[in-house]
């Protein structure tokens, strides 16, 4: 439905995005997670109008939105502080969209009282939007967004400056929304918590370019550079040479690794690699002998409901493991990491 | 970080709401040109031509002198005079909690919006001659004379710039004594400061810009004084304003008047570039807000005395006039018969007598005063939309702009009523048949008043709420009719209210340009008090209590009017 090619946005001569292109497909709610400073919000605006890419193109079902205006794009856009019009009640806010379409007074009526309904603030129509809390504030920008029944719903960090658990709450009610409507979504968030709950799809920006794509449970499992790991949270990580390709087998400053996955089709000898060591696949072990091996000293433990998370230093690197077993901090450890929790990625920075 | 560093960018880019085309200035320009500019390049002229043809040595140097020197002296004593009482006023209105502090700041709202004309009233009927004291004095005596002779003296002149000007100090400075940390100074005594180290090393030089431009803008009020020096302080004294006044309308000497329009001019543009340049960073809120963090309740009984004092004080300065006028109003005193109360100098306002000065009921003043309100209203706030949204452009030609709409408020008024009676009272405009001469004088005074009510309002719509009405499917024109124009509504309310009480007070402009049959209020109470007789006084105290009536109730509507 819609397609986003090759956009290219620089900001006083500062290159903000370089080339992005994703595409949303009907219901599916894609998430556009990124860095704050990595261009998500821009890219957002220029989807919607409010901004020109400087190259690139926008479709929709095929055809350039280039020449259409922001106000004739029908897209919903619910932004990061809300953007409610302080001058106008709960009610006004929902029911601007519909009387810019030009309908019926007892048309927006009804499609403002059902907008209200489907975000749990019926009683809350003739409020003023000043006296709601930040939640509710949420709530009718969401109503807002979905009652002029737009072709795309757009979402700019739309749970920022609320609290945690509000969060979390407006997150699953949103979630359920989403999920009931065939409306195609695209939510922007530096926040991969939220992101994993919400989208169908994950795109990650970085440096103003698409640095990893797909469903949250497929770029948990297989991040394809450092960068995207380090983002998602992991940080064990560790910079090598392949020693040969099949079986995977890479030589680092901490020994020799046997790799059970790679996010690489070809990976030729000698190719400067980066390893990443799943947190859950490490075993304790007392001999010292072979591959895949780490020893260190406990710097902390903290148990985790799971497990224990235990921190350990190698060699003046740190490692971070989900154990099931306690240590003393001081202690030294030997884990040994099964090689299907070690994963090879491309290039180390 | 909340946004991201592209989204804050200049708001040009903005396709939600494009800039408004340039043609936006045509009409505010054309009026300042015809109504501005054209008045104030011909006083130049004539200033010129007298200086050129008849020589620098036929002016009367001494008289321009003695003006200019009174003129400067006078602004410099009331300034200080009035930092005396503002000042302490200032510090226990922005540190101390007292029952009446809310009354006491809507009272000080009072002096902004009165008509100087009102003032001088409300002077003479509490300490003139057939004022209060008087009046009581001499009946408690039996005294022949007046014993209290303050009227037509410099204690006069000074005395209403206090009153007029405090509440200028106390706005300027509260505000910024407010917004100051008050540990800053807790912080001083805990290094072992006393309480007055602490004031002169750390509270004194941070209030300082705030006492200066406060300085600075009581100053200009007073230095450009017309109504009250040329009522309060009778023949004696002139200032430069006055004896512009004079030459035009006593002597007939009008290349005199110009070459002291351009003195004044000079004099008042210096002072008003300074404040500006002064004043850059620091916004004066229009509305007094009580804070309430950090207060203090006066304790101790010298804390008890000072505020009991400031307030006693304040509050008698501000409403002893006012009272005054309004008693005056309704009460015969004469020296034989006991005080009485009547209505008779309200309802001689109807009446049409002969031998007058008026060829008309007087009462009529109060209609023409209305009617030039309301047609300035029209004026200053069609004009002052325009010129609000077009300086919201925010281009190179604005900047220029802001400078240039700042010229009517450095003007004087009486400049400007010279340069209208320069200009239009030749043919093709005859003075006598254009009374639509005086709301335009009266718009461009309030012009740039309207305009500073409504622009920051316009500025501070975060551009956010075009945006989100563009993505909801409103035009470029319907952003500006359903966001734009409704946020801007309650301050052009605002600002019309200024306008209209700007025009029901104005004098200086006005005393040159209305035709004796249709007098205005103000131009009525001069009138009637520069007359003798106890009916023309009374009069003047009905028609001025009328007139401070309208603005209170412009002010109370002001108050209650949310900006923003």
């Amino acid at each position: 439905m819609l397609e986003v090619r090759e956009i290219v946005k620089a900001y006083e001569s500062q290159p903000l995005l370089r080339g992005i292109s994703f595409s949303v497909s009907m219901g599916e709610t894609v998430c556009l997670l990124g860095a704050s400073g990595s261009g998500k919000s821009t890219l957002l605006r220029i989807i919607a109008g409010l901004e020109q890419p400087d190259d690139g193109q926008v479709l929709w079902q095929g055809e350039d939105l280039a020449a259409i205006p922001v106000h004739r794009r029908q897209f919903g856009l619910v932004f990061q502080d809300y953007a409610l019009f302080p001058h106008r009640s709960v009610a006004e806010n929902i029911s601007f969209g519909l009387r810019m379409q030009g309908l019926a007074r007892e048309v927006i009526q009804e499609r403002v009282a059902a907008a209200l309904e489907q975000v749990n603030m019926k009683s809350f129509a003739a409020r003023r939007v000043t006296d709601l809390s930040g939640g509710e504030q949420q709530r009718v920008a969401l109503a807002r967004a979905l009652a002029p029944r737009p072709k795309l719903l757009m979402f700019d960090e739309p749970l920022g400056a609320l609290d945690k658990a509000l969060r979390t709450q407006l997150l699953d009610e949103l979630r359920k929304l989403l999920q009931n409507s065939e409306i195609p979504a695209i939510y922007v968030t530096h926040d991969q918590e939220e992101a994993f709950a919400i989208a169908d799809r994950l795109v990650l920006l970085h440096e103003g370019c698409v640095e990893q794509e797909g469903p949250p449970p497929e770029v948990y499992a297989r991040p394809t550079s450092p960068w995207a790991a380090r983002f998602l949270g992991f940080i064990n990580l560790l910079p090598g040479k392949v020693v040969s390709s099949n079986p995977l087998r890479v030589e680092t400053a901490l020994g020799c690794w046997w790799a059970g996955n790679s996010t690489m089709c070809h990976i030729p000898a000698e190719k400067p690699v980066t390893l990443l060591l799943k947190p859950y696949g490490a075993l304790p072990v007392t001999d010292r002998s072979g591959h895949n091996l780490l020893e260190g000293v406990v710097q902390s433990v903290l148990f985790r409901g799971e497990g224990f998370r235990v921190d350990v230093l190698v060699q003046g690197q740190e490692f971070q493991f989900v154990l099931n077993q306690y240590f003393a901090v001081g202690q030294t450890l030997v884990l040994k990491v099964a090689p299907e929790a070690v994963l090879c990625l491309g290039e180390g920075n | 970080m909340r946004r991201q560093n592209g989204e804050s960018s200049a708001p040009q880019t903005n396709t939600a709401a494009p800039r408004l085309p340039l043609w936006l200035w045509a009409a505010p320009l054309a009026f300042l040109a015809l109504f501005f500019f054209y008045p104030l390049s011909a006083v130049l002229r004539l200033a010129g031509e007298t200086a050129l043809t008849a020589g620098l040595e036929r002016i009367a140097w001494p008289r321009v002198g003695g003006a200019l020197w009174f003129t400067f002296w006078q602004a410099s004593l009331s300034t200080l005079l009035t930092l005396l009482v503002g000042l302490p006023a200032a510090f226990v209105l922005a540190r101390y909690r007292f029952r009446g502090k809310r009354i006491l700041s809507a009272l000080l709202a009072i002096p902004f919006i009165l008509p100087t004309v009102v003032t001088a009233a409300g002077f003479n009927a509490l300490l003139g001659p057939n004022g209060w004291i008087n009046a009581l004095v001499i009946r408690a005596f039996d005294l022949a004379s007046p014993p209290v002779v303050i009227i037509n003296t410099l204690s006069a002149i000074l005395l209403a710039h206090i009153f007029y000007n405090t509440s200028v100090v106390i706005r300027v400075v509260g505000s910024s004594w407010e917004q100051l940390d008050y540990r800053l100074e807790q912080a001083a005594r805990s290094l072992g400061a006393s309480g007055g180290r602490a004031f002169l090393e750390v509270t004194l030089p941070l209030l300082r810009p705030a006492i200066l431009a406060a300085a600075l803008l009581v100053f200009l009020f007073d230095f450009t004084s017309f109504g009250v020096i040329l009522l309060l302080g009778g023949p004696r004294f002139t200032t430069l304003e006055v004896e512009i006044y004079l030459q035009t309308m006593q002597f007939l000497n009008l290349p005199l008047a110009g070459l002291l329009s351009m003195l004044q001019l000079a004099c008042t543009l210096s002072i008003t570039a300074l404040y500006l340049r002064l004043n850059r960073r620091q916004p004066v809120s229009l509305s007094p807000r009580v804070s309430l963090g950090g207060l203090w309740t006066a304790t101790t009984a010298r804390q008890r005395m000072l505020v009991g004092g400031v307030m006693l004080g304040v509050g008698a300065l501000l409403l002893k006039p006012l009272t005054a006028l309004v008693l005056r109003s309704v009460l015969t005193t004469s020296p034989t018969e006991s005080f009485g109360l009547t209505l008779d100098y309200y309802r001689e306002l109807f009446v049409n007598r002969r031998q007058t000065f008026f060829y008309v009921p007087p009462i009529l003043a109060l209609r023409n005063s209305l009617i030039y309100g309301a047609v300035t209203v029209m004026i200053s706030l069609g004009l002052g939309l325009l010129t609000a949204f077009a300086l919201n452009r925010r281009g190179r030609f604005e900047r220029v702009m802001e400078a240039v709409l700042m010229l009517p408020l450095g003007t004087s008024a009486v400049t400007l009523g010279l340069g209208f009676l320069v200009v239009f009272s030749r043919p093709p405009v005859d003075l006598r048949s254009a009374p639509w001469l005086i709301p335009a004088a009266h718009s461009l005074v309030a012009l740039p008043f309207v305009v500073r009510t409504i622009q920051p309002v316009l500025t501070s719509i975060p551009p956010v709420l075009r945006e989100a009405a563009a993505v909801l499917g409103a035009s470029p024109w319907r952003v500006r009719r359903e966001i734009d124009l409704p946020i801007a509504a309650r301050a052009a309310l605002a600002g019309a209210v200024f306008a209209f009480t700007i025009s029901l007070g104005e004098f200086g402009a006005t005393s040159f340009l209305a035709r004796p049959e249709y007098p205005t209020l103000p131009v009525a109470i001069f009138r009637f008090l520069s007359q003798p007789g106890g009916l023309n006084y009374g009069q003047a105290m009905a028609m001025a209590t009328l007139l401070m009536a309208i603005c209170g109730l412009s002010v109370l509507l002001i108050e209650n009017i949310e900006i923003g």
